[in-house]
């Protein structure tokens, strides 16, 4: 059974490309545009294995979107990776204390996604 | 054109419009912290896109755009009015270069290019040289690898990589399984030997079992360089103890590692050597250099002098996130949420138009199969066919809500529109708005914006005064356009005002005159005389612009607004202000209607506009109004106006009908109750038809007509003047003559 | 109301707009004829969508008399237009044999289609160009800018008619609008 991988962004330019890239890989995608949608979905109990999200989104942001899902029981231990920038890179520690396992600094070649998320799947 | 770049480009215009939204905010307002934080998100997701369509120009443009941006938002540069508008040209210039795109050219035709280069030339003053400072703020690695070269020592036999980790106690709470890194490490290289320490472990009693306690020393066989060793443990080194060692270390490297773990220097060695990163001898030659003092303190140094830099980055990080913090709760407000929802699914537009159609068909055919199931007798059939209208209706209303949006968007294009405008004419003119959040059909909201743009520009080129008259007639300084929408029954009013002018009342007049549209007698009221500016052919710009007189008309403006089955009115003060009133339909496709039959004819009426059914009691013959409850109604009988033939029945209908506060009846034969109607347009044929709003599909198949109620009121309403008020003589527009038979018997 | 005859579902808009008819190898031209008061006329193949029975037309009020109704064609509302009322004030009288046939009209890039009422259809034909003489100046009592050509087809002459013109939507609308009884303002009194 193909993984599935959850991508969280406001830019639907970066859904569109990268679950793109997901899906050739051959791994399931499930999408949200923003931080509450995903929530929404979440705890509407989708089964993901690893989510991906972007940090800067209106609404709520990618942190607190990582907090509130590490508060969900079943998403507790699932890696989270989120997508940054070289430029805010002060904000890769705030998004790791927020329970982030990982993150693909953008813009990232399709090698770069794909290894990051192999490192962090089981 | 592939879809992803269809969607970068949709994308960036709402992201340039938003942009723009902000800065002209920005402008006028204060420099909140959330409103810049957006304008910079916008720049900086059009920036992300344009790398992902890997789009060069615009990518290269966006990122000079960004970093200003991102200067501003941590306030190293002022907010000036200088800034604003380069930064309103810079959204201007990226959306050129969007039409590069679209356009399909590989790059910027000369004149763009040129006038993107005038802008980094421009942006310049804001330069963003230590943009890179923060960049190397994670440079963690830098320390690491000099530690690695500066220690002396003799070099170990080792021909491989030394791997130390002790991973931090919250690594599974990251998500993250201490094995996936080994797992990852493999596809590498080679792990040689690998010993688990498990040290840390406390005891059971003590143990949490969502903690990691483990740590693994690990001989690590590679072509790859350190760089890339490291990258694999990118994700836990803040909070992991890794150590790497390149193969043929110097032994004192080994020496400090041992320092520089937790666990006891002894078991360590023992263990090093078990793994055959050392040898026995190199380990207690080691031990015996360790004793020098110098190496030892310089060690300690190093290490000290690291720990309080990982302090003061992590105190640098903590002062960002209060003001990251504080930025998003402002930024949480309502209208941001919405917009949020509102970019939730992005779907092309011929698609929901295709959903729709569709809708609009199983509306028809669900009409056919209750007719038939009614015809059938059936009362089983009759109930489930009921259970599936109301279904339809359901389903029906859900997919007109699906293409219903805010007419703010449109209403917020203007801000950009009165600013350009009022400064080429060196007024100083603010645009309010109001009732942003009404919905209404995007099909409606696409075709608004041409009349709107020429209602909103007269406003600003002739309905505000020059600053002079305006302080002569006491006004304030600032003139103000005012962009207003609300619902009213099944109706969305739109007002374009302005505490301008006014209109000049005689001089429309006299213009009318001249132009023959009215006779030089006609007497006729200041609200009549004003909606003079909507017949063909009447301009009241004295001067040409190159704003708004450009020769178009009101009377094209009217024309749109008709073509999307409204209206619109004025109203007007001299010297105080006008204010242009639209009134549309909700929507264009479907429509809750009301079926009235008249000889052997159905129609629809819009159920909106409907306000009760009452029986004709016919007492005189030839008499067009009633009383309703006191109130005179003045009527049409549809089976005259339309000159339908056949005998008129002996009990006819009057169906009240209501738009804009005025009532009037239809007299009808048979009131044949609700009907959901799907609008089908009459086509070109039918244009200058006025009366008939379109037509529909019943379920038998045949064609119906629909009535538009607006138009049909015009008609009743100018018989009710003449009712309330008998003139000799009326002026009236030439092309509606006068006709006498208009004229009623006076009131009983 | 059934389908008659299927001609075709559609021709690509390049197509339709800028060659009305069918040239074969021989420079022949297909057409569709009808009879109209007992007079043969034709209209370019590519024109036509297809024939029905005339009937289920809903009235228009407030139009001129050549506009006879609309008709509901598959879920489409179409004009009819009364070719007859068209050219010489006469109301087609409704037999058997009427006949519905709907054409598109391409104007721009818009196309609508239209039905045309007839008294009756007759055949597919082709008329090969050589037949076709130059429309007369006067004497055929239609319009001449209403006029193609005439066939000639057994000894007889056909009026091959030209669609573009009769079907004008710019005409039709504008003379709808000053129709004498005047949309604008209906009779009210009773």
């Amino acid at each position: 059974m193909s993984k599935t991988i959850f991508l969280v962004d406001d830019s639907a330019t970066i859904l569109m490309s990268v679950s793109a890239i997901l899906g050739k890989a051959g791994y399931s995608v499930e999408k949200a545009g923003s931080a509450e949608e995903a929530l929404k979905k979440l705890n509407a109990g989708a089964k993901v294995d690893l989510l991906i999200t972007d940090l800067n989104m209106p609404g709520m942001n990618g942190i607190e979107l990582i907090k509130e899902v590490r508060k969900l029981p079943a998403y507790r231990f699932q890696p989270i990776l989120f997508l940054t920038t070289e430029s805010q890179q002060s904000r890769k520690a705030e998004a790791k204390a927020a329970g982030a396992s990982g993150w693909i600094v953008k813009p990232a070649t399709a090698d770069d996604l794909l290894n990051t998320i192999k490192l962090v799947l089981r | 054109m592939d879809e992803l770049t269809a969607t970068f480009i949709d994308e960036s215009r709402t992201l340039l419009a938003a942009m723009e939204g902000g800065l002209l905010q920005l402008e006028q307002a204060d420099a909140g912290d959330d409103n810049v934080g957006g304008i910079f998100r916008a720049a900086h997701t059009i920036k992300g896109g344009a790398g992902v369509i890997e789009c060069r120009f615009i990518e290269a443009f966006t990122h000079i755009v960004e970093n200003v941006l991102d200067r501003v938002r941590a306030g190293d540069i002022p907010v000036s009015p200088g800034l604003v508008s380069v930064m309103l040209a810079c959204c201007d210039h990226i959306g050129a270069l969007l039409g590069v795109l679209v356009a399909g050219q590989p790059a910027p035709p000369q004149e763009v290019a040129a006038e993107g280069d005038a802008l980094r030339a421009q942006l310049g003053q804001w330069g963003d040289d230590d943009g890179q400072a923060a960049d190397c703020a994670d440079g963690s690695t830098v320390p690491l690898s000099e530690a690695v070269t500066a220690s002396g020592g003799g070099v170990v036999s080792s021909d491989a990589w030394h791997i130390s980790v002790r991973f931090g106690t919250d690594v599974l709470r990251m998500g993250m399984d201490p094995l996936s890194f080994l797992r990852y490490l493999t596809t590498l290289g080679e792990i040689v030997t690998i010993e688990t320490l498990a040290d840390a472990m406390p005891d059971a009693a003590e143990m949490d079992a969502e903690s990691c306690y483990l740590g693994f020393e690990i001989r690590f066989q590679t072509r790859a360089g350190k760089a890339e060793i490291e990258r694999v443990f990118d994700f836990c080194r803040d909070d992991c103890a890794l150590h790497i060692l390149p193969p043929q270390s110097k032994c004192s490297d080994y020496l400090q590692l041992i320092q520089e773990l937790p666990e006891d220097a002894m078991r360590l060695g023992e263990i090093l050597v078990r793994i055959g990163a050392l040898t026995q001898a190199e380990l207690d030659a080691g031990l015996a250099a360790q004793a020098q003092p110098t190496s030892v303190e310089f060690d300690g140094d190093e290490s000290g002098a690291r720990a309080p830099l990982g302090e003061i980055l992590v105190g640098q990080q903590a002062v960002r996130q209060e003001v990251v913090d504080a930025a998003v709760l402002k930024q949480a407000t309502v209208k941001d949420r919405k917009i949020a929802e509102s970019r939730m699914v992005r779907i092309q537009a011929d698609k929901l138009d295709q959903l729709i159609d569709l809708v609009g068909e199983l509306v028809i055919s669900g009409a056919s199969t209750h007719l038939f199931a009614q015809r059938s007798g059936l009362s089983e059939l009759m109930e489930s066919t009921s259970v599936l209208s109301r279904l339809v209706e359901s389903i029906r209303d859900a997919a007109l809500q699906l293409r219903m949006v805010q007419i703010g968007e449109t209403f917020n294009r203007f801000n950009r529109v009165v600013r350009d405008a009022s400064r080429e004419l060196g007024k100083d003119i603010r645009l309010a708005i109001t009732g942003g959040d009404t919905e209404l059909d995007k099909s409606v909201v696409e075709k608004l914006g041409d009349p709107l743009m020429h209602l909103v520009r007269n406003a600003v080129d002739h309905g505000i005064e020059p600053a002079a008259v305006r302080a002569e007639r006491g006004k304030p300084h600032q003139g103000t356009v005012r962009l207003n929408a609300y619902h009213d029954s099944g109706s969305i009013v739109i007002e374009v005002g302005d505490d301008g002018g006014g209109l000049a009342i005689e001089r429309i007049r006299a213009k009318a005159i001249a132009r023959g549209l009215i006779a030089e007698d006609a007497v006729m009221s200041g609200a009549e005389i004003s909606n003079l500016i909507f017949e063909a052919g009447f301009s009241t710009a004295e001067q040409v612009t190159n704003l708004s007189g450009r020769g178009v008309g009101m009377d094209v403006v009217r024309r749109d607004i008709q073509a999307l089955r409204g209206t619109i009115e004025v109203r007007s003060t001299e010297g105080v202000g006008a204010a242009f009133c639209i009134r549309l339909p909700l929507t264009l496709a479907i429509i809750d209607g009301f079926l009235v039959g008249v000889g052997s004819a159905t129609y629809v009426v819009p159920l909106d506009s409907v306000v009760e059914c009452i029986e004709l009691q016919e007492t005189t013959t030839g008499r067009n109004y009633l009383n309703l409850r006191g109130e005179v109604l003045p009527f049409v009988r549809l089976r005259e106006m339309f000159e339908i033939g056949g005998d008129v029945p002996a009990r006819q209908n009057v169906v009240v009908v209501q738009h804009a506060g005025q009532k009037a009846g239809l007299v009808v034969d048979r009131l044949l109750g609700e009907f959901q109607t799907v609008i089908k347009p009459l086509g070109a044929l039918f244009q200058h038809l006025r009366g008939i709003g379109g037509s529909t599909i019943l379920g038998s198949g045949e064609v119906a007509l629909i009535l538009d109620v607006p138009a049909l009121l015009a008609l009743v309403t100018s018989a009710e003047e003449k009712l309330v008020s008998p003139a000799p003589s009326r002026g009236r527009p030439s092309g509606t003559p006068d006709s006498q038979h208009l004229i009623l018997q006076p009131s009983e | 109301m059934s389908s008659i005859l299927q001609v075709r579902q559609a021709v690509p808009a390049v197509l339709a707009g800028s060659q009305p008819v069918v040239r074969d190898d021989a420079g022949s031209l297909q057409y569709l004829t009808f009879s109209l008061n007992s007079e043969m006329f034709a209209v370019g193949i590519l024109n036509v969508k297809e024939i029905i029975e005339y009937g289920g037309l809903t009235q228009v009020p407030m139009m001129p008399a050549f506009i006879r109704g609309v008709i509901n064609l598959r879920g489409a509302v179409v004009p009819v237009i009364d070719l007859s009322a068209r050219f010489a004030n006469e109301t087609t009288r409704i037999s058997k044999r009427t006949c519905i046939v709907i054409m598109e009209v391409v104007e721009g890039e818009v196309r609508h289609d239209i039905g045309i009422m007839v008294d009756m259809v007759s055949e597919v034909l082709e008329i090969p160009a050589a037949d076709i003489e130059p429309p007369p100046s006067f004497g055929a009592r239609i319009r001449a800018d209403f006029i193609d050509g005439m066939g000639k087809v057994a000894g007889k002459f056909v009026i091959l008619l030209n669609i573009a013109k009769v079907l004008s939507t710019e005409e039709i609308s504008t003379l709808a609008a000053v129709y004498p009884g005047d949309a604008r303002n209906p009779h009210l009194d009773g």
